[in-house]
């Protein structure tokens, strides 16, 4: 605004003359000054106030024309606010508007042409109106006896009046301050927050002043940064000279800002902050390097926490290799307990962590202070640690490891040995086409798995079909992880599609059969493309990235190792219960999933078969989104 | 607007990211009555909405749809579950926002507030959730005074102390009561905290996080909403004047002081070059008066209730322009701030009032009128199915009205 001024081109005007005293000029096309005479003749313009309430008016000229040639003397013509209302239509010399003499201007010039510029220097009038003083525009008047002509609004555009104004208003006073309201702080020099908000003129922010005082009075504060350059609305007290607040101590601060225009802000009030120490947290499991490791499939997670009172907690853990995706989070949980567990796989899912992968987890507390987020200071005390699952060769691993593939189901039997049992097996799947292995079932109970003797059976209902897979078993003692553990490769091969519920052993063969065959499924985003005013692109709002959603046709007939009918039956049982989690095998995925509308149609000869439909959406993504 | 913590720098990432592609995440906690984590239930959310209304009783609403299938929840508040839902339950809503340019989650807090309402159709339950005022909006049952003299900032604390509240956030404030002040038995607290603090520009209210804050109602500027590139601005901005809502002058009255023999009594006007002066409304010399009469007990001084009413005028000349809009989800605006819309066409300036925050992505933010954001079917089977693609409104916002072209007449008066 400063640079490039406001030009108003709508000036209003008309003349007064005392000889005709009560004649309204205003239809006439020339503006007038002249003193005595005849009659004494005043201008009187107008424009709409120029200026916002409350701003530095930088400059304001007042251009005329002269109409005609003027003679050889000197005149001068002065230009005053008026301070009264009146009516272009009606306003005469017995109603002339009051003027002030405040901030008036003159200019003197002699013999000059016809169109010669009369540039008035009007700052002082129009800044006395920003600043709320009454405004109905400018009179012009003169000591001369001499007629004075200026050409009217209603003239050319080349002579018509203008009015050109620059301005730059003060940027407000700070109000949004952090920290505040006594809230604490945990270091002796925080970064002070606040806001800077000029919408006229020059709005950006070119210094701030910060003060620092024991109270909130500010004859003689403690501490004045002076004026700091800077583009920022905060103010980090480790780059001032600033001592630094003492633990337990407390201290009040006040801030202003300046405009690139120069223009400072009142000082905001004070706002009052007090430094109190955060607990000291000790991640305690995993341990320190070079011990940065655990040794068991879901280990306990443990902290200690010295110099204050936790009461609440968060711990979250992610891939070194991606530091910005949870891998698991328990979000943040009102409560002192020092030590969580990271959960066994869920039905159709894996395990948190993986041997061999980098972990990051991470800890934070919150304790019973009422502490203030500032830039590098947060409320939560926070520590980190990176480690690794790491196997052992101190614990014996399992031997005569078998898999073979229950043909037709697409479930996999692994078989092995192991001459006393551990404290519990852990099941490691590797897909050798993709690379990526898992620990797809944790803390086994090996009574629960005996065959007889020494040998264990567990049967695998979510290995991909069609890919070559490797397996290994896991013996976990006193929290160790057995290695090197026997490896064994193969792959299903199932006919169809399968639909099974593997908690409770129900499994359905769905075939393709004529035109009753389809399988239909979409990867779905939860999203929306939102269109901003006058934007060249949408705005994509994303809320979720899901898995597969479809729908899948078929028939059950009778095969060998079920009858039509008990597999109509075992649909239902799935039917019974829409909200189990399922596997649904189909081409090479077996996806875990949830399936409902399932639908059973008879056909004409029952001992053909069922047509059979249903819908599915699968449980968690198939990959992992980038944020 | 809420501060978050975060850097110059940050803050203005947050900005840019809240005005381009983003991703959103809605978590929704159960809390106890102290603010205690007992779950997460975002997993469950189908919609929901956050609704603010600084002129209604209770600022923040919040509207939950939860697939919640064979009862997980519970109604219960001895149900086994720990996320059992109940009256003497809270929820918590953030609204995460996360983008390229930010090097993690931004979680704001939107919503804290009581569970007051539950129904249930299937597998869907539907919640309704009010803010923290309706903790204190009950009867106190017990007695409580304060002298003349003591400070009102501990007067309302205390107040709303007494129902048991520890999450409070006042500003400074000297100012001592006029007259001794007694909460009785049937008396509400959180009114009694109110009228002790009101003040013409002060404003009591339950933020997202569920603190019971006091602050000053600022005339700065905290957010600007602009269309193109960069912009947030998803409708045309709608601007009208209520004539019924427009104040140039506001008279204060309070108690005889001790000693005296008038009652305090002061009045504030719009300067006579405010276009809402009672100069600039009146007619050939007469004024007219569009006057606020505000009655305070707890007044001590002809120059208190000088200032109150100055600060109160200064708040209702700002607040009579009505401003209706949609907005990309601005998630830290809070009620009574002041924002502004700036278009290739005009600009203007306007206290937040009402607003709505939708959980789903598929809708903006209402800003001046509240709307009913698409919930999700509710029926079994049918619950994945796409929300709505725009909500209706249910304030119909006001016709927009063709401006008069200006007369070119040089007969126009100036007044």
């Amino acid at each position: 605004m400063p640079t490039t001024p406001v030009v108003y081109t709508n000036v209003r005007d008309t003349y007064v003359n005392s000889g005709e005293a009560n004649k309204n000029w205003s239809n006439y096309g020339l503006l007038y000054v002249r003193q005595g005479g005849t009659g004494t003749h005043h201008t009187l313009l107008y424009v709409a106030r120029p200026v916002p309430l409350g701003v530095t008016v930088l400059s304001a000229t007042l251009r005329l024309y002269q109409w005609d040639a003027w003679p050889a003397t000197a005149k001068t013509v002065t230009v005053k606010r008026i301070t009264s209302a009146w009516v272009l239509e009606r306003v005469s010399y017995a109603t002339s508007p009051t003027v002030t003499t405040a901030g008036q201007t003159s200019l003197t010039k002699t013999g000059q042409p016809a169109n010669t510029e009369w540039a008035f220097d009007v700052t002082a009038q129009v800044q006395a109106a920003s600043d709320g003083a009454p405004w109905w525009g400018f009179r012009l008047e003169t000591g001369d006896s001499a007629f004075g002509r200026f050409w009217s609004s209603e003239s050319s555009p080349t002579f018509r009046p203008v009015l050109e104004v620059s301005w730059s208003d003060a940027p407000d006073a700070p109000t949004q301050m952090a920290p505040a309201g006594n809230r604490a702080v945990s270091i002796a020099k925080p970064t002070l927050r606040f806001d800077f908000t000029d919408i006229g003129g020059d709005t950006s922010l070119q210094a701030a002043q910060v003060q620092i005082n024991a109270t909130n009075v500010w004859t003689a504060p403690t501490f004045d940064s002076g004026t700091v350059m800077t583009s920022e609305p905060q103010l980090d007290l480790n780059t001032t000279a600033y001592a630094g607040l003492a633990a337990g101590a407390t201290a009040w601060w006040r801030v202003r800002v300046q405009d690139g225009a120069g223009l400072w802000s009142a000082w905001s009030e004070g706002a009052q902050f007090r430094r109190v120490a955060k607990p000291t947290l000790t991640l305690t499991n995993p341990a320190a390097s070079p011990n940065n490791f655990v040794e068991e499939p879901t280990p306990p997670i443990s902290w200690t926490v010295a110099g204050g009172t936790q009461t609440a907690y968060q711990v979250n853990l992610v891939e070194v290799a991606n530091p910005t995706q949870f891998v698991w989070t328990t979000g943040k949980v009102t409560g002192t307990a020092t030590t969580v567990t990271l959960p066994n796989p869920a039905p159709g899912d894996h395990a948190i962590i993986t041997p061999g992968v980098a972990y990051r987890v991470g800890v934070s507390i919150w304790d019973n202070v009422a502490r203030e987020n500032t830039p590098g200071d947060p409320i939560q005390t926070a520590v980190t640690r990176d480690f690794t699952y790491n196997m052992t060769n101190t614990v014996t691993p399992v031997s005569a490891l078998s898999v073979t593939p229950q043909t037709p189901y697409p479930w996999m039997q692994i078989d092995w040995t192991r001459a006393t049992a551990p404290d519990s097996f852990s099941v490691y799947r590797l897909d050798n086409t993709t690379g990526r292995g898992r620990i797809v079932a944790a803390n086994l109970n090996p009574s629960e798995l005996l065959v007889s003797g020494t040998s264990y059976r567990w049967v695998d209902h979510g290995p991909h079909p069609r890919r070559s897979t490797t397996w290994q078993v896991l013996a976990v003692v006193n929290g160790k992880t057995s290695a090197p553990n026997p490896t064994a490769v193969s792959e299903s091969k199932p006919v169809g599609v399968w639909l099974t519920d593997d908690a409770r052993s129900i499994a359905v063969q769905i075939i393709g059969r004529g035109d009753h065959a389809s399988v239909d499924m979409t990867l779905v985003d939860q999203g929306e493309n939102i269109d901003v005013i006058g934007a060249t692109a949408p705005a994509r709002v994303t809320q979720a990235l899901q898995g597969y959603r479809g729908h899948v046709s078929g028939a059950i007939e009778t095969t060998s190792v079920m009858t039509a009918q008990a597999a109509r039956e075992a649909l239902l049982e799935l039917k019974r219960y829409p909200n189990r989690i399922c596997h649904l095998t189909l081409g090479d995925n077996t996806l875990a999933v949830r399936a409902y509308n399932i639908t059973i149609s008879s056909t004409p000869d029952p001992e053909i078969g069922y047509d059979v439909e249903f819908d599915f959406f699968q449980l968690g993504a198939p990959f992992q989104a980038v944020l | 607007m809420l501060t978050l913590g975060l850097s110059a720098a940050q803050q203005t990432a947050f900005h840019e990211a809240l005005a381009s592609s983003h991703s959103i995440k809605i978590v929704v906690q159960v809390l106890d009555l102290n603010h205690g984590a007992l779950d997460d239930i975002s997993d469950l959310l189908l919609s929901g909405q956050v609704d603010v209304d600084m002129t209604a009783e209770v600022t923040r609403t919040a509207s939950l749809t939860l697939h919640d299938p064979g009862s997980a929840i519970g109604f219960d508040s001895v149900s086994p579950d720990k996320a059992a839902l109940f009256l003497n339950r809270m929820i918590r809503i953030h609204y995460c926002v996360h983008a390229p340019n930010l090097t993690g989650w931004v979680n704001v807090p939107i919503f804290t507030g009581p569970i007051t309402g539950l129904s249930r159709n299937g597998d869907v339950l539907q919640v309704e959730c009010s803010g923290k005022e309706v903790l204190s909006q009950r009867m106190s049952w017990n007695s409580y005074s304060w002298p003349a003299g003591e400070f009102k900032r501990f007067v309302a604390s205390m107040a709303l102390t007494t129902t048991g509240e520890r999450f409070i956030d006042f500003m400074p404030l000297n100012e001592r009561l006029g007259a001794a002040v007694a909460l009785g038995p049937e008396s509400i607290p959180w009114d009694l905290a109110r009228s002790v603090v009101a003040g013409g520009d002060r404003q009591l209210f339950y933020d997202g996080r569920g603190v019971a804050r006091l602050r000053k109602l600022s005339p700065t500027t905290v957010f600007t909403l602009r269309a193109g590139d960069g912009g947030t601005l998803t409708s045309a901005p709608q601007i009208s004047y209520d004539y019924d809502s427009v104040r140039n002058t506001v008279l204060v009255k309070g108690p005889v002081p001790k000693g005296a023999k008038a009652p305090i009594r002061a009045a504030a006007h719009a300067l006579n070059s405010h276009p809402l002066s009672s100069l600039s409304l009146g007619r050939v010399g007469s004024r007219r008066y569009l006057v606020e009469v505000i009655e305070l007990d707890t007044l001590r001084s002809n120059a208190e209730a000088q200032t109150f009413a100055t600060q109160r005028l200064a708040l209702l000349l700002q607040a009579s322009t009505q401003l209706q809009c949609d907005s990309l989800v601005i998630p830290h605006l809070e009620p009574g701030d002041v924002i502004r819309v700036q278009t290739d066409d005009f600009a203007v300036t306007s206290r937040l009032t009402t607003f709505t925050i939708p959980l789903v992505a598929s809708d903006t933010m209402a800003i001046g009128y509240q709307k009913r954001i698409a919930t999700g079917p509710v029926q079994i089977g049918t619950w994945l199915a796409k929300p709505a693609k725009r909500a209706a409104r249910v304030l119909k916002p006001a016709p927009r009205k063709r401006k008069p072209k200006p007369k070119k007449s040089r007969t126009e008066a100036f007044r």
